[in-house]
């Protein structure tokens, strides 16, 4: 019977060395005390920031959303109501946002507010009109779900059966939602007086993006995909133009590609946007494209950066376009002259908890002051503001209770080069708290999802838990990593996994070279691409003590038919279809390995997960047991894709690893 | 979009042609009235029959089962009370029987109950000890869930997430059960004067089978498998001896393969039981044995007869043996002397199979030689029967004459054809819609039935009714694969499924068409399980048929074999090898395998709930054919299993989807 071990004692037992001081280590229920900062929104004077304030509901097991509003230089931080999406009105004088699924209206000098609508479906991507009388959104219209009968009727009071349910859609469900409703998105524009909300899109196609408005407030400019095909062509979108009063829509783009997030110049001549003519590629890079108002003129402006960009906004002279972009594992503010010079304004763009992904967005004043959100391996989220030129500043201090009392474990780089071809790959140690060099420590492989993401030098709950319960951890950026450019990402093109592994033990073995860690105590987790990679490491080697595959694809040709995104791979990922050639797919299934695994091998997913969905579980699990592998499953009622929306749940994912590792680790008073 | 249509509707149009008479077709809502005889126990002086009268509940969409009783010449039919699984004591004054999870006392001669337990886990398989004082049965005893370590704990009154759940199990889930309980089942025997049952078996094994007495009321003999490697040797059990005073457990049986359904002989000399060795076959017959009471002298008694057995009885003077065995779509009560001379008693055993015509029913002897079973015929659900070895068997209850006397069913026509492949003979049935006139053309169905190792046979069947009253004429069949033709002919899908049993059914088209009376053009297939199977192969294979309606098929048999709640039961014996070994013997029976040549519009059709054929497997199906543009759709029935008739308005609408998908397709050339 598996061995139950309480990790608060655990905890205590490992990771208060002697030299600990009145302080204790990040602990589990911690999880519970973390905040941290998102969407933040500069006013256009540059003197407030209004953010989305995010804390965890001890009560209710969620993350709670706040509007809070704090001035640029730290003071006057203060809470402004329930809500998310806040948008400053051009003049600065109002703020409009969601709460209660209603677009709400605050006026900044008194702080009334008022509910301009009455819908029957969730606003999203609230833009304000120039003149700043009327907002643009994006809404849900649905239709009725399809039926092919109609089903028996019951006898008043019955309680029968639910009826039967129809699906039609090439993409129908979609991971932290599930069944996606019928209707299509479609954009509107509001009077801010209040009042009804008039569509401005039509047909049936998804306007889903949020809206571009030109200066003179006459026409939307957005990306959608309103080819006849716009189903199977999902991998392609355009630039449409829309008149606000109604009339025919204009496609601005025709390239074979993703066209997205336009940004129309000050002098409406222009628009910037992101996007790439589509190779069909495991990773290509979004660069920054700039075209004039018809469509003509189209020319890269981000040619010489070797990154994605993404969120362009013009510098309110028209001289440049502020973006973000990820490098070497950091999220980056940067500006675009129309020269195509990249400056980069500020790093550490992120907010973050769990993991140590990607995040964060920034916004712009009209002054040309900005804000963002930004993260450090020591700091969930927090605002910062900043200008062109000037001085990045962090304005706000969200977890500086919780941590004057805690000591986190460490967080140091290290590049290696690959045992495969000698690239150099970039990874981040973790070391428990009051890490002592002349001790040697677990170590635990933790390896990102994606595979095409990235994790940097940004907080992480889930690795400072690792730490704590004594272990060293390893995360990093093998091939196939964004942040490091178009050929490193694209690496794992038609082959994933790939040298990926090799990266990753190149890894291992230059934290064993430092000599702190346990070579016999050596242990792998992950999640989605992570867990599928431990799937994999545990197919290929038994260096390994015991193995956490959280979330894993282990079977190709079920998962790019069960996946809430199952048509994604076809080409782009893996060669051909798998009902033509199951090859391509099988061979990187980490089931193809199974009959090699020995080591003790525990996969854990979330009960609704539709991107990994638990049949891909199952079958890792079923395929051990019969081979006599020690395994278990361990599923996260009602959790997603994403097992940290509950914090309990993320606390139980890293209970349990830790109580897997624990239950296979030798010496465990050595430490 | 797609057409809507009202069934009422629909089936008025096409199911009233002129020649019909005034009575109506069989109606969707008919199915809540349908009513059908289960598990009918004669007493020991074969005077009177309890058996298990179902019904629908049209409030509760549900099936009510209560207990009925009635006299051998079919006076005095009346209800006893609710309850199912009723046994007469020895002696004849008492039944025990099992009502809300406990086991129950009626004294036969005033009326009155007593309800004996208070368990907290439903007791299974009662049999009275042979001097009618004590009761053995089945029960579960659970243990404590495993898992690695306590989940957080909230604070009072929180509403936190549900805590992990882990699985370390073989056999984790069970089609219409769900995720099991932890625990073991082990026999009890209580004392009929009320009181705690005793626990006889011991140990971490499954005893999940009734027992069976020995006539001196001191031992139990069971089947089950007490090996230590039990959960991977699934294929096998054994025959075991337990004193029911406590002490040894001994093995009677010790051959690879399953020794099942042990009966004591009445001098207590010797052990009846069914039994194969296991060959790691697709299909093997098992056969009725003899061994003494020790284990030795094991004696095959039906090796004459290529059928498999089920149920011995022994005849009270302990010369004969009575057991039931399928025939060509029949089953069959009989008996055989201990020579092997084997002699039918009764015939078209069946009833509780109220939706497709396959297999069920059972039957139960008298001390003085007489039999009573339920019985059904094409046009009659289940009814109760008596008969005598010397005597004529006869119905005793109409429980569907107020329902069938109003309406006309479809009739039922047997046919055999020799299949194109090889030239075997291939049994049928064609169903006709009321009031058929052979000289017009009709739409038709191929309707295939699941397994693939199992049959249909010469039975009611409200889905083939319905199919008929909506205008169809129905061919249902059994192809090679299929149980009671002997060894041989269910053994053909060895490695080989889906095999030439697409050739049996092609040719049956075929011989159906040859009769005159088909529309060619409108040609249609369905089938559930092994029938969706089928379907999608045929799909794959042929553009003869105008639509499809693939219900809960398997369409990948690498996912299949290890997400199924039996998934291990395939490896080697069904397909060659294990699929992480060579994907290549489960790849080329897969219809995903065929996807590429569909063209045939295919809905397809299941359970939310299916564990048996997961909803992965379904929406591999509609997946592809989505990325292939071929016209197609799924159906999900909310709450449903693997069988989709536990509920009646399941049943209706399953149908109903059926027969709009084909009316999408129809052409008017036809009828």
């Amino acid at each position: 019977m598996p061995k139950i071990t309480r990790v608060l004692a655990l905890a205590a037992a490992l990771a208060l060395p002697a030299s600990a001081g009145a302080q204790t280590p990040f602990e589990s229920m911690d999880v519970f005390q973390l905040e941290f900062a998102n969407d933040p929104q500069i006013s256009p004077d540059g003197s407030q920031v209004v953010y989305v304030r995010s804390s965890m509901d001890i009560m209710r097991d969620r993350v709670r959303s706040e509007l809070w509003i704090v001035n640029a230089d730290g003071s006057g931080h203060r809470r402004l109501g329930d809500g998310g999406s806040p948008r400053w009105s051009p003049d600065g004088t109002r703020l409009a946002y969601t709460a209660g699924g209603q677009i709400q209206l605050r006026w900044m000098d008194t702080g009334e507010t008022a509910t301009l609508t009455q819908l029957l479906e969730s606003p999203s991507g609230i833009r304000w009109s120039p003149d700043g009388r009327s907002l643009a959104f994006n809404m849900l219209v649905p239709y009725p779900a399809p039926q092919l009968v109609a089903p028996p009727k019951p006898p008043p009071g019955a309680e029968w059966a639910d009826p039967p349910i129809m699906e039609d859609r090439f993409k129908n469900r979609q991971d932290g939602v599930g069944y996606l409703d019928f209707g299509f998105r479609h954009l509107f524009v509001l009077p801010v007086d209040g009042g009804t909300p008039v569509q401005v899109t039509s047909g049936d196609f998804q306007h889903q993006s949020p809206a571009a408005w030109t200066p003179d407030g006459a026409h939307l400019v957005f990306s959608s995909n309103r080819n006849a095909d716009w189903e199977r062509d999902f991998r392609n979108s355009e630039l449409y133009i829309a008149p606000v009063a109604g009339g025919e829509i204009r496609a601005l783009t025709g390239r074979n590609g993703p066209d997205r997030s336009p940004a129309v110049s000050p002098d409406g001549q222009q628009i910037a946007f992101v996007g790439y003519e589509d190779r069909v590629r495991t990773y290509q890079l979004t660069r920054l494209w700039l075209m004039n108002m018809d469509g003509s003129g189209l020319r890269a402006l981000s040619a010489g950066l070797d990154r994605s960009v993404s969120s362009p906004v013009w510098a309110s002279d028209g001289g440049g376009v502020y973006v973000q972009y990820d490098d070497e594992g950091n999220s980056k503010v940067g500006f675009v002259t129309l020269d195509g010079e990249v400056e980069e304004l500020a790093g550490d763009l992120g907010a973050v908890y769990a993991r140590p992904y990607g995040g964060g967005s920034f916004s712009v004043a009209t002054t040309g002051a900005f804000a963002l959100n930004q993260s450090r391996p020591h700091s969930p989220g927090d605002v910062a503001v900043g200008t062109r030129g000037g001085a990045v500043r962090q304005i706000t201090s969200l977890n500086e209770d919780l941590f004057a009392g805690r000591t986190l474990g460490e967080v140091e780089e290290i590049w290696w080069d690959s045992s495969f071809d000698g690239h150099p790959v970039q990874g981040w140690i973790v070391k428990p708290p009051d890490f002592d060099p002349g001790h040697r420590y677990p170590l635990i492989l933790e390896i990102h999802g994606g595979p095409i993401s990235n994790y940097g030098d940004r907080f992480s709950a889930e690795m400072q838990l690792f730490a704590t319960a004594g272990y060293v951890v390893l995360y990093a950026n093998p091939r196939g990593s964004t942040s490091y450019g178009e050929e490193f990402g694209d690496l794992l093109y038609h082959n994933y996994p790939g040298e990926d592994y090799d990266d990753l033990m190149s890894g291992v073995d230059a934290m064993i070279a430092r000599g702190y860690v346990d070579e016999d105590n050596l242990f792998v987790t992950g999640g989605s691409a992570g867990g599928i990679m431990t799937a994999w490491i545990v197919g290929k080697t038994d260096r390994f003590r015991a193995a956490v595959s959280a979330k894993p694809v282990v079977n190709w040709i079920s998962k790019t038919l069960t996946a809430d995104n199952w048509y994604g791979y076809y080409h782009s990922r893996y060669e051909g279809l798998p009902w033509e050639d199951p090859e391509p797919y099988w061979k990187f299934s980490p089931l193809s390995l199974a009959g090699n695994v020995t080591t003790p091998t525990l996969v854990l997913t979330g009960a609704a997960d539709l991107r990994t969905p638990l049949s891909e579980s199952y079958q890792l699990f079923h395929a051990l047991k019969f081979q006599g592998v020690d395994t278990a499953v361990v599923r996260l009622p009602g959790a997603p894709h994403f097992m940290g929306r509950r914090p309990s749940q993320l606390i139980s994912k890293v209970e349990n690893i830790i109580a897997w590792f624990n239950k296979y680790r030798t010496h465990p008073t050595t430490n | 979009m797609l057409r809507m249509t009202s069934l009422a509707g629909l089936v008025a149009v096409l199911a009233l042609p002129a020649a019909a008479a005034a009575q109506t077709p069989f109606q969707p809502m008919d199915v809540f009235e349908l009513e059908f005889a289960v598990d009918p126990q004669i007493s020991p002086d074969g005077a009177r029959v309890v058996y298990v009268r179902t019904s629908m509940d049209i409030m509760t969409d549900r099936q009510r089962t209560e207990l009925w009783i009635v006299n051998a010449d079919g006076s005095g039919h009346r209800r006893l009370d609710t309850g199912a699984g009723p046994r007469w004591s020895p002696d004849g004054t008492r039944i025990a029987y099992v009502a809300d999870g406990q086991i129950r006392l009626r004294w036969m001669d005033t009326g009155e109950t007593a309800t004996l337990t208070q368990l907290l886990e439903s007791p299974t398989g009662l049999r009275w000890s042979p001097d009618g004082r004590r009761i053995a049965f089945n029960m579960l005893v659970p243990y404590p869930p495993p898992r690695l370590v306590a989940p957080p704990k909230p604070p009072p009154g929180a509403e936190w997430a549900d805590p992990p759940i882990m699985e370390d199990r073989f056999k984790s889930r069970q089609d219409g059960v769900g995720y099991l309980d932890f625990g073991f089942h082990h026999l009890f025997v209580l004392s009929v004067e009320g009181g705690t049952p005793v626990q006889v078996t011991g140990g971490d094994f499954q005893h999940a089978s009734p027992a069976a007495w020995t006539p001196d009321g001191a031992h139990l003999v069971f089947s089950s498998n007490r090996k230590e490697d039990w959960e991977r040797d699934y294929r096998n059990s054994e025959l075991y001896l337990a004193p029911v005073g406590g002490g040894e457990i001994r093995a009677l049986t010790d051959r690879h393969g399953p020794d099942q359904s042990p009966a004591v002989s009445p001098d207590g000399q010797r052990i009846a039981f069914v039994s194969n060795e296991d060959r790691l076959r697709t299909y093997q017959v098992r056969r009725l044995e003899v061994m003494n009471l020790d284990g030795s002298g094991r004696q095959v008694i039906t090796e004459g007869l290529d059928r498999s057995v089920a149920n011995p009885v022994w005849a009270a003077d302990g010369h004969r043996i009575y057991f039931q065995y399928d025939d060509e779509g029949n089953r069959k009560v009989a008996f055989t002397t201990l020579d092997g001379e084997v002699a039918v008693l009764g015939e078209s055993v069946g009833g509780s199979s109220y939706g497709l015509p396959y297999a069920s029913g059972s039957f139960s002897v008298a001390r003085n030689g007489a039999f009573a079973f339920n019985q059904t015929r094409p046009d009659r659900p289940g009814e109760v029967a008596v008969g005598a070895p010397e005597a004529a068997v006869r119905r005793i209850t109409s429980l569907n004459d107020d329902l069938l006397g109003q309406r006309t069913l479809g009739e039922v026509e047997e046919i055999w054809w020799e299949s194109s492949a090889d030239g075997r003979r291939v049994q049928g049935w064609i169903v006709k819609p009321p009031g058929f006139d052979p000289e017009r053309k009709y739409p038709f169905i191929l309707e295939i039935h699941g397994g693939p190792i199992s049959h249909y046979g010469d039975r009611f069947s409200a889905e083939m009714q319905m199919f008929a009253a909506a205008g169809y004429v129905v061919l249902y069949s059994n192809p090679r694969g299929s149980t009671s033709y002997g060894e041989e002919f269910g053994d053909l899908l060895y490695h080989h499924y889906p095999g030439n049993d697409y050739d049996d059914l092609m040719s049956g088209v075929d011989a159906v068409i040859a009769r005159g009376y088909v529309d060619e053009d409108n040609l249609f297939v369905t089938g559930g399980s092994a029938g969706g199977i089928m379907t999608a192969w045929i799909v794959g294979k042929t553009g003869r048929f105008r639509a499809a309606v693939s219900e809960k098929p398997v369409i990948n048999w690498i996912s299949k074999t290890l997400t199924a709640d039996n998934w291990f039961n395939y490896f080697g014996n069904r397909y060659e090898g294990l699929p992480w070994e060579d994907p290549e013997p489960y790849w080329k029976f897969s219809p995903l395998s065929l996807v590429g040549n569909v063209t045939t519009p295919t809905m397809v059709l299941t359970g939310s709930l299916d564990l048996r054929t997961p909803l992965s497997e379904t929406y591999q199906l509609f997946h592809a054919l989505k990325f292939r543009g071929v016209d197609t759709a799924v159906v999900r029935i909310p709450g449903a299993y693997h069988n989709m008739s536990r509920r009646p308005s399941e049943l209706i609408a399953k149908v109903a989807n059926q027969i709009a998908w084909f009316e999408k397709y129809r052409t008017s050339s036809g009828n």
